[in-house]
């Protein structure tokens, strides 16, 4: 599996490089923002602005920097596909399960190295912004990378299925999509609640002074309910932290023998599409090609 | 010393698409031998080939490798055998030397020293990426990748397709040089019969999913030969005698499959020795029986 593990960094590398330099830039960023807020022209304002500024920077850095995990993620199918290397493999000595396996091997080892080297860089950041380090941070980056792991072995999954990348695409593009409407419907049932709640408080407050009912504004309101909602799913993942994980890491499971399922099917297993027709003298001639066979111009 | 004695063996496979059935194929490749698979374009040499290497599923018949069945052997029998393909597997991105990190850890038998005196006597570039070398390189970068892991088969779909003489005279010296070892063997389909002349001990001819000869390539070249007469001598030919006839302005050249009797029978004849080409050009034509 070494051969395979080596081959998915080695055509990912330039991804990876990337996503190194993009962490750096992001990281020297944040830090310029804290060397401006104390020597600098962010010092110039007031000082709830400047901790706004600060607390803003850090929390960019804590979670925000966490997108460029996906940056880091090996997944070669649709390289694999189109430099017909899927094909090749199969007369290769190693198995499905080792294919799927080197990917997943090398998505956990960059995982679990960014994990524990963006832990460490937040409790330094937590000493240059003099913020707490909250135990949950840990929490969020492990359930954060897992999610980013789940969805790189869906996207796996696609391309191992469907063996056509806009087949592929289509699949984890409409389920990421659903994903989002789901959680875009969520938030705005909850923000309705909200407006609604918050309006009711402020009304019954000003009733309490004997004030006219649109003294108080909802959206103060608003924001102890926000605030009260994170914190509620900060404890949470505080407390349970090891559910998420265990089902998070059940549904890779499932993902992972599902690709191997779809990866183990013979090549021709999947019909061609239009543009598959189209190269009648490709690589491995009797594949899905058959079209072309009705023709009499199957090799 | 092998314990089997066909490095491949076909037994009645058979593979259905819409449009093409490859029909119950049957031959077997000796060890120790080379043989050319023949047959023109939409013939079946690829899927054939391609159930060999386990890359798409017979519906029905028996492929063994090796003296193994190929649907129950280990995937370990891969560590044994080598393909090649009319294009290049590999990612653009890679170069030789990453080319060799990788199959070093996948080949139990790999040789770096091999590879890498290969690429010198193809004069490949080591860190030059794939994507930008040209067909005969990549052909020759393939055949370096298959012949350093001390494999006992190599199979070839239209290796030396598209390559220039210069270049396909070479890669056949080292096949030769290949089947020195007498646990070697090779599976060669080709359209360039002149190739196969060369250095096949054996060949296999399909056409339209269907076999038509297998044997030794001495033996089918003996035993075939053209008739070239006249008109009036070609009515006079019993039409079962022939495998197909091509009628020319001035005259016929006539296929037969067994000079010796049909040499024999009709006995003013002039029958030619003939090529593994026009063996195709014939047989391709036999329901026809007669063209121009």
């Amino acid at each position: 599996m070494k051969g395979i593990i080596f081959k998915e960094l080695y055509i990912s590398r330039k991804k990876i490089y990337i996503s190194i330099a993009t962490y750096i830039f992001l990281t020297m960023l944040c830090i310029l923002v804290k060397m401006s807020a104390t020597f600098g022209n962010i010092r110039l304002l007031d000082k709830e602005s400047v901790d706004n500024a600060l607390n803003i920077t850090f929390y960019f850095f804590v979670f925000g920097l966490l997108v460029t995990f996906t940056g880091f993620l090996v997944n070669n199918a649709s390289c694999d596909l189109r430099s017909h290397w899927s094909i090749y493999q199969r007369t290769l000595p190693f198995t499905e399960k080792q294919t799927v396996g080197a990917a997943y091997i090398s998505n956990a080892a960059l995982l679990l190295v960014l994990f524990v080297f963006h832990t460490l860089m937040t409790a330094i950041m937590c000493m240059v912004f003099n913020m707490k380090f909250h135990a949950y941070f840990i929490w969020i980056f492990l359930i954060a990378s897992l999610l980013f792991f789940l969805a790189n072995a869906l996207i796996m999954f696609a391309f191992y299925r469907f063996r056509d990348k806009r087949k592929a695409t289509l699949f984890y593009s409409a389920f990421f999509v659903i994903v989002y409407l789901a959680f875009a419907f969520a938030f705005i049932s909850r923000e309705t609640y909200y407006q609604t709640k918050g309006k009711q408080d402020a009304e019954r407050l000003a009733a309490l002074q004997g004030m006219p009912a649109d003294t108080y504004s909802p959206d103060t309101f608003m924001i102890n309910y926000v605030k009260e909602d994170i914190q509620s799913l900060a404890r949470f993942i505080q407390d349970y932290w090891w559910l998420i994980t265990v089902i998070i890491a059940a549904v890779i499971a499932v993902l992972f023998f599902a690709s191997v399922k779809a990866l183990a099917r013979p090549a021709d297993a999947v019909k061609p599409s239009k543009e598959k027709e189209k190269t009648k003298h490709s690589l491995f001639g009797s594949l899905g090609r058959q079209k072309a066979a009705a023709e009499g111009d199957d090799d | 010393m092998a314990d089997y004695e066909n490095a491949i063996e076909i037994k009645n496979l058979t593979k259905h698409y819409d449009g093409f059935t490859l029909d119950n194929i049957s031959f077997n490749v000796p060890s120790g031998s080379i043989m050319g698979f023949i047959g023109q374009n939409g013939a079946g040499k690829s899927t054939t080939i391609n159930t060999i290497l386990n890359i798409i599923k017979a519906d029905s018949g028996e492929v063994k490798v090796l003296g193994k069945d190929t649907r129950s052997a280990d995937v370990q029998i891969k560590q044994d055998i080598s393909a090649v393909f009319d294009e290049l597997p590999f990612h653009d991105q890679l170069n030789a030397k990453a080319l060799d990190k990788i199959l070093r850890h996948v080949f139990k038998r790999w040789s770096s020293e091999v590879f890498y005196g290969y690429l010198e006597r193809f004069q490949l570039p080591v860190k030059k990426k794939f994507g930008q070398f040209s067909k005969g390189m990549k052909m020759k970068l393939q055949i370096a990748a298959a012949l350093s892991h001390d494999a006992k088969l190599l199979i070839m779909d239209e290796a030396t397709t598209g390559l220039d003489p210069v270049v396909r005279n070479e890669i056949l010296d080292i096949f030769l040089e290949f089947l020195q070892d007498e646990g070697h063997s090779i599976l060669m389909s080709s359209h360039i019969t002149s190739d196969l002349e060369r250095i096949a001990d054996s060949v296999t001819f399909i056409d339209k999913g269907k076999l038509l000869l297998s044997g030794y390539k001495d033996e089918i070249l003996e035993n075939h030969g053209v008739v070239k007469c006249s008109k009036a001598d070609y009515e006079s030919i019993e039409k079962g005698d022939i495998v197909s006839a091509r009628i020319g302005d001035f005259g016929v050249e006539a296929m037969v499959s067994d000079r010796q009797s049909i040499s024999r029978k009709y006995s003013g004849l002039v029958i030619d020795p003939t090529t593994l080409e026009e063996i195709m050009l014939f047989y391709v034509n036999r329901d026809k029986k007669e063209w121009c």
